[in-house]
């Protein structure tokens, strides 16, 4: 699947989901969707559910990026970009 | 503090023991067993509901910046529009600064790796509006194998306590009204029962 063949939603999601894995904190991906929708099944989200599962999560998650070297260079949810949402 | 809030840590062994209650003793012993590593643990997600995280640093007398507060935690239920991600402030500006610095201590503990259990009455350091609430905290801090931290919150509400002109007969609107005859002041604004100094976070 080519990336022009993703909805925004779950590019969005993805690139959280990239942040999350690579700073090692999906774990808090599993409890923000388990909250919110009362399973960890990210696959099985439509792209409103993501999209909101995003929402809730990413500030989480950059949290813990930022503070492993993580340096928010794009804009990811919503068309905010990172710093502004953060600072 | 004011008499009727207090904070008086616990021993460990309530937690040991099941006393402190089922999922303090799952957290505690997972904690343990993995030696404060976090690892996705499915178990682990189906607690997140009654858990508050927050970063490992705060200043001194304050508490840590919280992350995360799942949707049966005692913050959330009344600080509900803390966490949306719209909110303009950050989650831990909608405590009180008073109520902050009575229960920092135990964060203190818990940065350094050391679970701490306690039990707080909150009295009015909550703010209008937050019922007077004895509740029991348990700190844990939980590094990921990169070794980033957070400190895991578990609160358990114990008990909401009446205002006292309601639960106190002494208090009731009648026998207050003979006693400001003789005592205009008489426990005006006294807490609900004699307690300790110190504090839902």
């Amino acid at each position: 699947m080519s990336k022009g063949e993703f909805t925004r939603e779950q590019l969005e999601f993805l690139e959280l989901f990239k942040i999350a894995a690579k700073y090692d904190c999906v774990y808090l991906l599993d409890y923000h969707c388990f909250n919110l929708f009362e399973h960890d099944q990210t696959s099985i989200l439509t792209d409103a559910e993501r999209s909101m599962l995003a929402a809730h999560a990413q500030r989480d998650i950059f949290a813990e990026a930022l503070q492993q070297g993580f340096e928010p260079d794009q804009v990811i949810v919503g068309g905010i970009s990172e710093q502004k949402h953060l600072c | 503090m004011s008499k009727s809030t207090f904070v008086e840590p616990l021993s460990l062994s309530h937690v040991e023991s099941g006393l402190a209650g089922e999922r303090e003793g799952f957290i505690f012993k997972t904690w343990r067993e993995n030696h404060g590593v976090m690892v996705q643990d499915s178990r682990m997600t189906k607690l997140s509901p009654w858990l508050l995280l927050t970063v490992s640093t705060a200043e001194p007398g304050n508490v840590p910046e919280i992350t995360f507060a799942g949707k049966n935690t005692t913050f959330q239920r009344f600080f509900p529009h803390a966490l949306e991600p719209d909110s303009p402030k950050q989650p831990t500006s909608y405590l009180p600064k008073v109520y902050r610095e009575g229960v920092a201590e135990g964060y203190e503990a818990a940065f350094t790796g050391e679970p701490w259990l306690d039990i707080q009455r909150t009295g009015n350091r909550l703010g209008d509006g937050v019922p007077d609430m004895t509740l029991q905290r348990l700190l844990l801090r939980f590094t990921t194998k990169t070794g980033f931290a957070r400190v895991f919150c578990l609160v358990q509400l114990l008990q909401v306590h009446k205002p006292r002109d309601l639960s106190d007969h002494t208090h009731h609107p009648l026998y207050f009204r003979q006693k400001r005859d003789w005592c205009p002041d008489y426990r005006a604004g006294a807490p609900a029962s004699s307690g300790h100094d110190g504090n839902i976070l």
